[in-house]
């Protein structure tokens, strides 16, 4: 019995394999702070709502009141206090730290408003570019959003309106399109739009609107090396009487059309409607992370899901409300902190 | 609390003599130049074990990061002087390679140990309870 359970075993980790996987199964997912496997077990668990990891043992992780830096013996180098939220990126060169923080600032009247601030900060902790999202839509002539948060937000920002929502925050790659310049950066403001912030800083503009999502209803906008848009749609409805449903989709802003969806059939069964991840693994597949559910390996030639990891979402058994889930390569950094993996 | 307050105490005690630790304690021997440098690890250890478990509500759920449960099964002390020796002793989950930040897994003291002009910090981690007919004191003589 035990043999032909090893047996079958056995042959699970072979199909695994020959199903495309192994390229990715010796990387690591991170969802926040918490470093899992490829079948969702927990490798380790660090200090802080989102981290991002280097080869040598250190680390950054961003909460409700910091942004610190760990070195490898756990030592805050630095830290730079606020609310940082949404997500936690690593130019592509790996030598700075883009971060989402906060900017609670009273209207007269009407309490106080809170707005994001675009950091872009070095890894000796100076802070080398940030700009106000109120300057980037004032710059853009976007309307300021005037969403009431809700009490555990605004216990933890002293904030009572959210006057934006900027949830991502990633380096254009080099890449194709003319649209896009490597070294810029992409930021995405629900219900906002996605902008575009020069390499330096000093300029702003906003992309034009994606068709496929109403209202702008999206995560994780990044562009890829095809120099199309990655998002993530939380919330799309067929008709005004329908059920809301999920799309992940790639988007060519040049021919305002979709290159690449994927979606459930019935539609309904993959919905996620406030939080959402996707990452282009390699040419040919994508990993997708939805609020609640799970962690999928998507397979674009095969259409098919290769993998679906739930644990992910129930970590130290608590459900976890999952922003996103990456595939990173830590083996370094793990090694570097004698962590067995 | 008073509970490690007084194994502190008794541990740096028994820092003249070599700690005689149980048979299924692990120990990390940390080498320090200085009991400033000492003093350091030892913060920075119980400042990292605090972040870790430092508690937050999730900003639109409202739900929290770690349940109740889970935080009173890990307990950082702080730092205790004695003289120019110091300890921290905390109670923690530790998963099966001896890592911290877990809601289940094995109860353990993790203590971290300087003893006046010794060129090391000990990191103790011994399974909790200890084991029969051994005493917290007997760890210290």
């Amino acid at each position: 019995m035990k043999m032909s359970i090893g047996l079958c075993l056995l042959l699970f980790s072979f199909l695994g394999h020959t199903r495309g996987l192994e390229k990715f199964w010796n990387n690591q997912l991170v969802s926040g702070c918490y470093v899992l496997d490829m079948k969702g077990k927990i490798v380790s668990n660090f200090p802080g709502k989102f981290c991002a990891f280097f080869d040598d043992g250190s680390f950054v992780s961003a909460s409700d009141t910091h942004l610190r830096f760990f070195s490898k013996d756990n030592e805050v180098k630095w830290e730079i206090p606020g609310y940082f939220h949404h997500q936690l990126n690593l130019s592509i060169d790996g030598t700075k730290i883009l971060a989402l923080g906060s900017r609670t600032f009273p209207i007269k009247n009407n309490g106080m408003f809170r707005s994001d601030r675009i950091m872009v900060i070095d890894l000796a902790g100076k802070i080398l570019h940030e700009v106000d999202s109120e300057q980037v839509l004032k710059e853009t002539g976007v309307r300021w959003l005037t969403w009431e948060t809700t009490p555990a937000f605004h216990e933890i920002t002293g904030a009572g309106i959210e006057m934006s929502h900027f949830n991502s925050f990633y380096e254009i790659p080099i890449n194709p399109n003319p649209a896009f310049k490597a070294g810029d950066f992409i930021v995405n403001g629900h219900s906002q739009g996605m902008f575009v912030i020069s390499s330096d800083f000093k300029s702003y503009k906003q992309l034009p609107p994606l068709r496929i999502a109403y209202s702008h209803n999206t995560h994780d906008v990044q562009v890829n090396s095809r120099g199309n848009i990655l998002v993530f749609v939380n919330r799309l409805t067929l008709g005004p009487s329908d059920n809301s449903f999920s799309t992940v989709n790639e988007y060519d802003q040049r021919t305002q059309k979709s290159v690449f969806e994927f979606s459930a059939t019935p539609k309904e069964l993959f919905y996620s409607e406030f939080c959402g991840g996707v990452q282009a693994l390699d040419e040919q597949h994508l990993l997708i992370s939805d609020q609640l559910a799970g962690t999928y390996v998507y397979s674009l030639k095969q259409k098919i899901i290769l993998s679906a990891i739930r644990k992910t979402h129930k970590l130290n058994d608590t459900p976890n409300q999952v922003q996103q889930v990456k595939s990173v390569d830590l083996s370094k950094f793990l090694t570097s902190r004698n962590i067995k993996f | 609390m008073t509970s490690f307050l007084s194994f502190a105490m008794l541990l740096i005690v028994g820092c003249a003599s070599v700690p005689r630790a149980p048979a299924n304690a692990i120990i990390r021997h940390i080498p320090v130049d200085s009991s400033e440098q000492a003093k350091k690890v030892v913060e920075n250890h119980v400042r990292y074990l605090r972040m870790l478990f430092e508690q937050s509500r999730d900003p639109y759920y409202g739900t929290p990061k770690w349940s109740e449960e889970c935080l009173k099964a890990n307990v950082v002390g702080a730092r205790v002087d004695a003289g120019s020796s110091f300890s921290s002793t905390s109670t923690l989950l530790l998963d099966s390679k001896g890592t911290p930040g877990h809601c289940k897994g094995a109860s353990h003291r993790v203590i971290m140990l300087f003893c006046s002009g010794a060129r090391e910090v000990q990191e103790i981690k011994i399974p909790h309870p200890l084991p029969n007919g051994f005493t917290e004191k007997s760890f210290c003589i």
